[in-house]
């Protein structure tokens, strides 16, 4: 194990490619890692953009921080890849950048409610 | 006799970091431009030559951040050793992992991302670093599932460019102090285990003194650490995140020692602000500098040099202490003709500086941060340190008069040796478009300062080449090649100057310059 996943606060991070809530996606790490009183962060990506090309949408995320250590791992890009993350790892947080889609009835089928991190759309209503 | 080593682990860049520039640490700073004025193949030359190796191509000066790389893995039990970019192919049956380190792969730092938005050429550093990666040794390691380790301070440059990470097979980057990660990922490469796409080393994961290796071969023009670090507590770095750490004087020695054996005579010390050695936190101490001086000028027979000094704490150690003047005038004394360093101006306006830099002026309050430029740049003057000075320009915060004040403060630069360099922050987006750059971040008040930059540097390189930094005789060629390429720039300067002034006083504008037939201007 690398020392920057020793006890760290470990999520999987579902990306459909969406563009993503920086600011608040790096609260919500920060809160948790404070709560396990730790300052190591590990992402599990699952993501049907390939590697590297997900980072696209994490960059702004890695860039934003410099005071935590960030470990990010590509998990795959398959539902199955979700279901044997969330099996066998037993990961609870669970943050999407596409809350409509498929992957929130596998997540809630373990009793996961995701945590939506996309960037919600304006719609002229909304205005 | 040594036998061929067969390392597991071989660690190596590009030729632009693996030189030792003549000996001359300022010339590299040519590698983050792109050839002007000479081919590109004599530019190269001058700003990166070939390091000397032995036969089975071990550099005998490599950079110190893969020194401190190689003799963590040496320390922790593998077969990791520093090759030279020509030699690589002679290890394709033997290494199992490469790593790559390099403190600006794809030319997007400073000051290398200015020179290519000003030109619009690729920077050298940028197409050798290319060339590198698409060498047959490269990619016919990466055909026999070698496994591609990168990183250093320019790691984050790789989020720019996704599609070469792919195209050349890169499996991991690292970012941040290496000393702690890397021999667990070189454990995880070897064993074919799945590698993090991606490690963000945390402050909390920073080595301590102890768990820091003593490199086991010269570095670069005998670079060494003294410390790690810095207290000034700007909020936008991480390095100041970071433990403080003093190096102690034995463990400095001892790299000094592995340099000599090298046969580096000189030494360049090594801090984000060499003067805060053991300080009382900005305040430069006269002891502990004068002992690290003095301790190191007896060691080397060659010159010594600083990496980084702070304005404000040469102002305060030769105000307070008559420190800088002691070094110089009684330690360094007879030792060598100046002193190099490279330090920070960015702004000659103080509601900037107040804003991104509060803390860069202390123990002074940064109303007076022109002014502490003004006496630093005095002292260094006075007693023949040569400061190699950044500007910043272009921040989202600035507006036209704080940039008039820096060219107010170049005016009053002008009397003392320097080469003062403008830098452009300009958002990573803007880099892949340069027509955006040049129409509409170019700004009238930028021109200005540009040109006096260029003055100024132009005056006094020509004094450093033939008086101060270039006078041994052995370095004749590369003189008459710098003295080549300062003439090409005095021709350009004195071709754009017209247009420049007129855009200055508000009789054209930037747009004029940079568009049509005038855009060669500025090309």
């Amino acid at each position: 194990m690398i020392i920057t996943e020793r006890n760290a606060y470990e999520a999987v991070v579902v990306l459909a490619g969406k563009k993503i809530r920086i600011g608040e996606f790096l609260n919500n790490l920060v809160k948790a890692s404070v709560e396990r009183k730790t300052r190591n962060i590990v992402l599990n990506v699952v993501s049907a953009l390939p590697r590297p090309k997900y980072l696209e949408v994490l960059r702004d995320l890695i860039q934003s921080n410099i005071s935590y250590a960030l470990t990010i791992k590509y998990a795959g890009s398959s539902i199955q890849d979700l279901r044997k993350l969330i099996n066998e790892r037993n990961l609870r947080d669970v943050y999407v950048d596409n809350p409509s889609s498929d992957v929130v009835r596998i997540l809630n089928s373990f009793n996961i409610n995701p945590i939506n991190i996309g960037l919600k759309e304006v719609r002229p209503d909304d205005r | 006799m040594t036998d061929k080593p067969k390392p597991e682990i071989v660690i190596s860049t590009d030729r632009t970091m693996m030189s030792n520039h003549h000996g001359k640490e300022f010339l590299g700073f040519m590698a983050t431009g792109p050839a002007m004025g000479v081919p590109e193949k004599l530019w190269l030359w001058i700003a990166a030559p070939k390091v000397k190796v032995d036969k089975y191509g071990r550099p005998v000066q490599a950079p110190y951040g893969l020194r401190k790389v190689e003799a963590r893995l040496i320390d922790d039990g593998f077969n990791a050793v520093i090759i030279d970019p020509d030699y690589l192919s002679k290890y394709l049956d033997d290494m199992k992992v490469l790593m790559i380190g390099h403190h600006d792969f794809f030319a997007y730092g400073p000051p290398s991302s200015e020179w290519w938005m000003i030109t619009g050429k690729e920077p050298v550093n940028r197409v050798s670093f290319n060339k590198f990666m698409n060498s047959s040794a490269v990619r016919n390691a990466k055909k026999k599932g070698v496994k591609i380790i990168v990183g250093g301070p320019a790691a984050w440059q790789w989020l720019w460019e996704l599609d070469k990470w792919r195209e050349w097979g890169i499996d991991s980057v690292i970012d941040g102090e290496a000393e702690l990660v890397v021999s667990d990922i070189a454990k995880k490469a070897l064993n074919n285990e799945p590698l993090p796409d991606y490690v963000y080393v945390g402050p909390q994961n920073s080595p301590k003194i102890e768990e820091i290796p003593i490199i086991k071969g010269g570095s670069v023009n005998g670079l060494v650490e003294i410390m790690r670090g810095c207290p000034r507590g700007c909020k936008f770095c991480s390095v100041t995140l970071r433990p403080l750490r003093y190096i102690p004087i034995e463990r400095i020695l001892k790299e000094i020692e592995v340099n000599l054996r090298a046969g580096i005579k000189s030494v360049i010390l090594h801090s984000e602000d060499v003067l805060l050695y053991y300080a009382d936190g900005v305040k430069p101490r006269p002891e502990p500098l004068i002992r690290l001086h003095e301790t190191v000028a007896k060691k080397v027979p060659g010159s010594v040099s600083w990496a980084h000094a702070s304005l404000a704490a040469v102002k305060y150690a030769e105000d307070t202490h008559k420190l800088v003047s002691k070094i110089m005038n009684e330690i360094l004394y007879g030792k060598q003709k100046f002193l190099g360093v490279e330090v920070g101006i960015e702004t000659g306006s103080v509601r900037l500086a107040k804003i991104i830099m509060p803390a860069k002026s202390a123990p002074y309050p940064p109303d007076k941060w022109p002014e502490i430029v003004e006496d630093s740049f005095a002292i260094m003057h006075e007693n023949k340190i040569v400061p190699a000075a950044t500007l910043i320009l272009g921040l989202p915060e600035e507006t036209p008069d704080d940039v008039v004040q820096t060219a107010e403060l170049l005016d009053r630069l002008r009397p003392y040796r320097s080469l003062i360099v403008p830098m452009f922050f300009v958002p990573m987006g803007a880099l892949k478009n340069m027509g955006w750059f040049r129409r509409k971040a170019l700004k009238r008040e930028h021109i200005d300062v540009l040109m006096k930059t260029l003055d100024h540097s132009l005056y006094w390189a020509e004094d450093l080449i033939s008086r101060t930094y270039l006078t041994e005789p052995h370095l004749a060629p590369v003189r008459w090649g710098l003295k080549l390429f300062l003439g090409y720039v005095r021709k350009k300067a004195k071709k754009i100057r017209p247009m420049a002034e007129a855009i200055i006083e508000g009789q054209a504008s930037v747009e004029e310059l940079v568009s049509g037939s005038k855009s060669e201007a500025v090309t």
